[in-house]
């Protein structure tokens, strides 16, 4: 049986989700001319690459940043600003 | 027929609302207050008052027009989703019983209009305060200990926002002799001449939360009342980015403060531990993207900037609801608390992700036809890196809103036994359809097509272009992906997170906390000795001969002597007349460079 946490989002859903576009995107440079602005969107497939290593990135920093420097116990401030 | 301006008619409307006899009447009456405005509106628009020029309703006033009803399409943009939002804030409250809480909401969205129609920053510094003082009662009827010290901080802030604002009108005032609210940016530059438009910058970025004057939004908005919470999630800020846009668009250091807040408020949503407080985070982080399109300056970022207010108005109070719903029905806010509601609120739970993918700009919804106006606008500039955080952040909106808060609060584990869960009252879950349909409409045709005709500029910018929408695919898939592999690491900590509010919380109470004992220490030593010298210098004067009789007896009488009192005063005195003189030196500094 499923565990509350699996049922949200299915990976093979969201894996098969994610290559349709990709072939979508590679197939669409082949059709129409795409105007790009930076030389990284030349790269096909590069916002698949970005979403996957930024979420990474950022939860780590963020993380990294809460567990290390930011997350206080949940009385911090009235302990702290005790007069 | 006369044109009635739609703010002030819901200000003074809201003072009936407690007169009303019937229930069912006083909801019919409250649910009419905005929806009236609504209406007024739309016939501006179709021109059933006649030719409306630029300016109406004017007052005269100790010499100076105060224009109350500046209609232009800027105005008229926001109003529209402001009674739009109102009417949907509404529904969600019908069932609050304490009659109070509707009148300090009805008077928040009727000074909010006012403020957007003020023609001139006199009228617009009124409503200005009288939103912030209206809006703090939102916070307040929550009732609980900390809700009233967050409330008070928040009034705090607002009054130091004020204060900025119409420091710097005095200023402009004084200098041109003008209150209309024009664009400043002809005023400003590097010299002295450009500290009133400055302090007018400052109170205006307080209110729209730009970091790092954001942590009052932050502080206060996750302890507000349920139903209040909707209704700030919609106005200040956003009024903030309407006299941003008026003010000082094209004001470059707001497109890089806007493309950092952007970033900086995912990364603290994702680490925060209670619902509400995550999704205030995440103003920040939308509010990011305006104050950045603002900045860039050009047609199509500051089509962006309020088209994207327009949206996140409707959505982001939608994702306010949904938690808002979880909130009055369990009582619980923290993602440490919560977990396995989805079989219980099933469709709040859809109806909560309609905001979220619409947040998240995914293409059929509101925020993909908006917030990427923004995204390109910095790359038709060839702005790389401003690009890349706007892109980045939007990462972090799914991540955040998208993925994080459903996940904790729908997911993660089965349900805890002492939590009681159920769908929301009828009215609250009307009210979150409206909305939700309203982001499914105006992200698909024909209903982006009529949000963008009532847009500033005309623009030809297309949305629905084939790359756009599977690039936008791709972001979505790839970031759900990175998260449901992780997913099993993430985990929720019992904690708070400190921001810039530590500087005043912490630092602020050891300083009054220097003031009450040192500093006051100090200040009965000053007057000690000067008691006792001027003791000694009467009776040099009076009777030479007691001089050096005196004893520490009569000097700790004369600490409680008139002369003491007098000699308070005169400090008191003394520190005026020295502030006095450091605004006479900046006068005339003034009038030398």
């Amino acid at each position: 049986m499923k565990s509350m946490s699996d049922k949200f989002g299915e990976l093979k859903t969201i894996l098969i989700f994610g290559f349709i576009a990709l072939i979508a995107e590679v197939a669409l440079r082949f059709i129409i001319h795409h105007k790009s602005h930076f030389l990284w969107e030349e790269i096909p497939g590069f916002y698949a690459i970005f979403g996957f290593f930024g979420y990474i990135l950022l939860s780590k920093f963020s993380k990294f940043l809460g567990y290390r420097i930011l997350m206080k116990e949940p009385d911090y401030y009235e302990r702290r600003c005790k007069r | 027929m006369i044109w009635i301006h739609p703010g002030i008619l819901a200000v003074f409307g809201a003072f009936i609302i407690p007169f009303i006899p019937f229930r069912l009447l006083k909801k019919i009456y409250f649910f009419s207050l905005p929806l009236i405005a609504f209406l007024i509106l739309i016939l501006t628009t179709k021109g059933f008052f006649g030719e409306i020029p630029m300016t109406t309703w004017k007052i005269h006033f100790m010499g100076y027009d105060l224009i109350l009803g500046r209609i232009d399409a800027l105005s008229l943009f926001f109003a529209y989703v402001f009674a739009i939002i109102a009417i949907c804030a509404n529904i969600y409250s019908l069932h609050i019983k304490n009659d109070f809480e509707h009148v300090a909401a009805m008077i928040y969205f009727g000074s909010t209009i006012g403020a957007i129609f003020a023609g001139d920053l006199f009228t617009l510094y009124v409503f200005w305060e009288t939103m912030a003082i209206s809006s703090v009662f939102l916070i307040w009827f929550r009732g609980t200990s900390s809700a009233r010290n967050a409330g008070f901080r928040y009034i705090i802030w607002h009054v130091i926002s004020g204060s900025l604002l119409l420091f710097g009108i005095a200023l402009h005032v004084q200098k041109t002799g003008s209150i209309f609210f024009t664009n400043f940016m002809d005023f400003i530059n590097l010299g002295l001449d450009s500290i009133p438009y400055l302090l007018i910058l400052l109170g205006f970025m307080i209110n729209a939360a730009v970091i790092p004057f954001h942590s009052w939004l932050t502080d206060s908005y996750p302890e507000a009342s349920i139903t209040g919470a909707t209704y700030m999630s919609a106005f200040t800020t956003k009024c903030a980015v309407y006299a941003l846009v008026r003010g000082f668009a094209g004001l470059e250091i707001l497109a890089w403060l806007g493309a950092v807040m952007a970033v900086y408020g995912v990364i603290f949503a994702a680490i925060v531990n209670d619902g509400r407080r995550l999704l205030s985070y995440h103003i920040v982080s939308q509010i990011g993207y305006m104050v950045c399109g603002i900045g860039l300056g050009t047609p199509l970022a500051i089509n962006g900037a309020v088209a994207l207010a327009f949206s996140n108005i409707i959505y982001k109070t939608l994702l306010f609801m949904g938690m808002g719903a979880v909130i009055e029905v369990t009582g619980k806010s923290k993602f440490t608390e919560l977990g396995g509601l989805y079989r219980y609120m099933t469709l709040t739970f859809y109806l909560y992700m309609i905001g979220a993918l619409s947040i998240f700009g995914f293409p059929l919804f509101s925020g993909f036809v908006s917030k990427p106006m923004v995204v390109y606008a910095s790359a038709e500039l060839h702005l790389p890196l401003i690009f890349l955080l706007l892109e980045g952040a939007a990462i972090g909106t799914l991540h955040t809103v998208g993925l994080r808060l459903p996940w904790s609060v729908w997911f993660s584990r089965e349900k805890p036994k002492d939590l009681i869960a159920k769908e929301p009252p009828k009215n609250m879950l009307v009210a979150m359809s409206i909305t939700a349909f309203l982001c499914v409409f105006f992200g698909t045709y024909p209903g982006y097509k009529v949000f963008y005709s009532i847009l500033p500029y005309p623009t030809d910018y297309e949305p629905y272009e084939p790359f756009k929408v599977v690039t936008t695919i791709q972001l979505f898939a790839f970031t759900t992906l990175a998260f449901l592999i992780y997913r099993k690491k993430y985990r929720n900590v019992e904690a708070i997170v400190l921001d810039t509010d530590w500087l005043g919380r912490v630092l602020g109470s050891r300083f009054v906390s220097f003031c009450e004992t040192k500093l006051v220490d100090l200040a009965r030593r000053i007057d000690k000795s000067s008691s006792y010298f001027a003791e000694k210098i009467k009776i040099l004067f009076t009777n030479p001969e007691m001089t050096y009789k005196s004893t520490k007896s009569n000097l700790e009488q004369s600490s409680n002597s008139p002369i003491s009192r007098q000699l308070e005063m005169g400090i008191g005195i003394l520190l005026t007349l020295l502030f006095m003189l450091v605004y006479l030196i900046y006068l005339i500094l003034q009038e030398i460079f």
